[in-house]
């Protein structure tokens, strides 16, 4: 593999030493460019309390395409889909070069403050979310209960 | 013939409606280029079907639609701008002269605002920088940098590559800053990337340009005969290239690349040199995307490499796959691009003749059934509702908008976006009737198989002659080169390119008469056996004799070494060649006229199968 660019060994620097509050990244150790992440979910989400797990993989063109993340814990998010694919834009079309991981993987914790069913990924969710709120944000809640809470999580 | 006129008509002004188009507009836009581009109006080749079209190459259509627009803004109506920001806003009202007239009076802040311009100041983009550190790369150091008004700098060598990339979207480019709206404008991109890398020497970055220019240019204008037929093993190697016209059209328009040894005048080295703009990547792939989203008026020619577009001046009825098939073959849109590569425009695929329309297209996906390419297309793309590109999705959103057409779609139920606005979830029927369908075809396909084999064997072995005719041609035209040569050094009396100009003609009738041959039999496979259909094979069987003959007489030529007798051969077997090309095209088109007049009688029946 050819060398790490400078640009990635930085960023790797900088999330290490100077961490973004309730995420972390990981590089893992047999690739630099794979990333082991968790990120807190947002205390005033139906996510609040949770940790997600997420990997994150920085392609060849890195950083003139966007990072490739996934979700590894399932979770019930109408921009999220059950393979653990995120609808964002960031991560699409407005991916500028300019942007970090650090920055892409906070669009990613505020989307899950912020859930979008107008755009859906994951329909059957979408289409929950639309005729009743109040259950499908309780459905989050149960899911982030079940899959996401640190101590069910360890098993 | 009127209601023809009619539709034309009504489907013409409802496109012009759909992109904001005024005849009027049209009219003086899409003129012929006054700069002498090979665009004069032909028609078709098919000689029973009516259809005038236009014809030129890539740059012609971004000098005519494009740049002519921006010129013509600029000395009509908007003279403080320059064509390059003119450029701009009209990429950002999607080429439209109108719409960018009326939003510039309309509010110009805002609209300036939107496209990402700003006032000329006089900016220094590209300036050195003393301990920079690119928040792109993270290189530090004394480096080149550039910027756009908005001071937000980033070295040079990453904006290269990231106007590289950004451009294939075929978008305005825009400064890297996340919030940052500026556009770059095109000559600063064409400054960009021919500008030098660090640490590289100007003569050594002047010749990879000029390799690049040569590149780019291969496929264009090869005025060197010397250069045309050596290049014959790259241009081979590029067969392998994914081309959407899978089963033929690869091998038949490289053949003709032998045309263009003595007769090619492009016309495009002056618009390289005269207009840096046509140099902009983002401006070529904007006008791709230009040409793709216009597919019922435009299209790019299907051959492998050539450059050029053609313009409809009549208006083609697409056929639909639900209406009745259209059997008629004068309804067979065949066009030629200025490289005389015929293709059919209905099917932006190779001339089909015999075949019509539908047969042509039902063939095809016949004979890909069996690979594993198409099985796997099957499997997981899908073709756009609109253009019929095949899309795959990777991921995201089941809002698709297709690359090409720029179509905006939902994956599941494939109808417009826009009516999914507040229903999405709504698309999710299932449709017993399609299930089945598609299960009754798979049985049917087995039966035909044995069936389908016999023609296919035949079309195939046409295909694979005139890779073989193609190689034989370039044998004796290398023979002929180094005679040639040879003798320019001993004696004046040799051979010029005009005595063997019939060698290039009577191998054109050749391939055009092996190619009617080949969809003769996709033709003859789709056919009821009757008494008709048995003349029809009997035409078939003449003109396959003809071509195995005229096909023979070049084989014979190949076997000969290049010396002073071979201009008395030459000589001497011209007439023979003149005439068997004549026949050939005469029995090629008897047999298009016996399929064309047994349609319409209705003597020649075609199976109902699939």
């Amino acid at each position: 593999m050819a060398a790490l660019p400078k640009r990635i060994i930085k960023e790797t620097q900088r999330l290490v030493s100077d961490p973004v509050p309730g995420i972390t990244a990981t590089p893992s150790e047999e690739n630099l460019r794979y990333f082991q992440v968790t990120i807190d979910g947002p205390s005033s989400s139906p996510y609040a309390k949770g940790r997600f797990d997420l990997e994150l993989f920085l392609p060849d063109d890195y950083p003139m395409c966007a990072p490739k993340v996934r979700f590894l814990t399932k979770i019930y998010h109408p921009n999220i889909d059950k393979l653990g694919r995120i609808c964002l834009d960031v991560l699409k079309d407005n991916w500028s070069p300019a942007l970090q991981i650090r920055t892409i993987l906070l669009s990613i914790q505020a989307l899950l403050g912020a859930p979008n069913p107008d755009d859906p990924l994951a329909n059957d969710v979408a289409v929950d979310w639309k005729s009743d709120e109040a259950k499908a944000i309780a459905t989050a809640k149960e899911w982030t209960e079940k899959y996401a809470v640190p101590s069910t999580d360890s098993s | 013939m009127s209601d023809e006129y009619d539709s034309y008509e009504s489907d013409l002004s409802f496109e012009f409606e759909e992109e904001g188009y005024s005849s009027e507009e049209t009219e003086s836009q899409d003129s012929p280029g006054s700069n002498g581009s090979p665009a004069s109006e032909s028609t078709s080749p098919n000689a029973l079907c009516k259809l005038t079209y236009r014809s030129f190459p890539m740059l012609s259509f971004i000098e005519e639609n494009f740049i002519a627009k921006a010129q013509d803004l600029r000395s009509l109506f908007l003279p403080d701008f320059s064509v390059d920001q003119l450029l701009i806003m009209l990429q950002y009202k999607n080429w439209l002269k109108l719409e960018v007239l009326s939003d510039y009076y309309d509010n110009w802040p805002k609209f300036r605002e939107a496209c990402g311009l700003c006032e000329e100041s006089g900016h220094e983009r590209f300036k050195t920088v003393k301990d920079f550190m690119c928040p792109v790369c993270c290189e530090s150091g004394d480096l080149q940098v550039f910027s756009l008004q908005c001071n937000h700098e980033y070295c040079s060598t990453c904006y290269r590559t990231y106007v590289e990339t950004t451009a294939l979207h075929g978008a305005i480019v825009r400064c890297i800053e996340p919030l940052c709206n500026l556009a770059v404008l095109h000559l600063d991109i064409v400054s960009l990337i021919n500008m030098l890398p660090t640490g590289v020497s100007l003569t050594e970055e002047l010749q990879k340009l000029d390799l690049k220019k040569n590149d780019e240019t291969d496929g264009d204008e090869k005025e060197d005969s010397d250069t045309d037929l050596l290049s014959l093993e790259s241009s081979e190697t590029n067969r392998n290239d994914p081309s959407p016209f899978h089963v033929t059209a690869d091998l038949y328009f490289d053949v003709f690349d032998f045309s263009k040894t003595l007769t090619s005048t492009d016309g495009l080295d002056h618009l390289n040199d005269v207009n840096p703009l046509l140099n902009s990547p983002a401006l070529l792939q904007a006008a791709r995307i230009s040409v793709d989203s216009r597919f019922k008026k435009f299209s790019w020619c299907p051959a492998l490499d050539c450059p050029s577009v053609v313009q409809l001046e009549t208006f083609v009825n697409k056929t639909d796959s639900n209406q009745k098939q259209e059997s008629r073959l004068s309804k067979v849109p065949i066009v030629a691009c200025f490289k005389s590569h015929e293709f059919c425009f209905n099917c932006r695929f190779e001339n089909h003749l015999p075949s019509p329309c539908w047969l042509a297209e039902k063939w095809i996906k016949k004979c890909s059934d069996d690979s594993e390419t198409l099985n796997w297309l099957q499997a997981h793309t899908q073709g756009c509702p609109e253009c019929l590109a095949l899309i795959e999705k990777n991921g995201g959103c089941n809002h698709v908008v297709c690359r090409k057409c720029q179509y905006e779609f939902c994956w599941i139920c494939f109808g417009p976006w826009s009516e999914h606005k507040s229903s999405f979830w709504q698309c999710n029927r299932f449709v017993p009737e399609e299930v089945k369908e598609t299960e009754l075809n798979k049985s049917k396909h087995l039966l035909s198989l044995s069936r389908y084999l016999h023609y296919y064997q035949r079309f195939a072995a046409h295909q694979i002659s005139m890779a073989g005719d193609y190689k034989t041609l370039g044998t004796i035209h290398a023979h002929m080169l180094n005679y040639m040569k040879y003798t320019s050094f001993t004696e004046r009396n040799s051979i010029s390119w005009n005595d063997i100009q019939y060698l290039s003609d009577s191998y054109k009738g050749l391939c055009a008469g092996r190619k009617t041959l080949m969809w003769s039999y996709a033709f003859a496979f789709y056919l009821c056996p009757n008494n008709f259909s048995t003349i029809f094979e009997s035409m078939q069987d003449f003109l396959n004799d003809t071509v195995e003959k005229l096909s023979q007489l070049l084989e014979q030529l190949k076997l000969m070494q290049p010396s002073k007798t071979l201009r008395v051969l030459i000589a001497n077997k011209r007439e023979k060649f003149v005439e068997l090309t004549a026949l050939v095209l005469q029995r090629r088109r008897m047999l298009i006229d016996c399929a064309n007049s047994g349609i319409e009688k209705g003597d020649l029946v075609f199976l109902q199968t699939s």
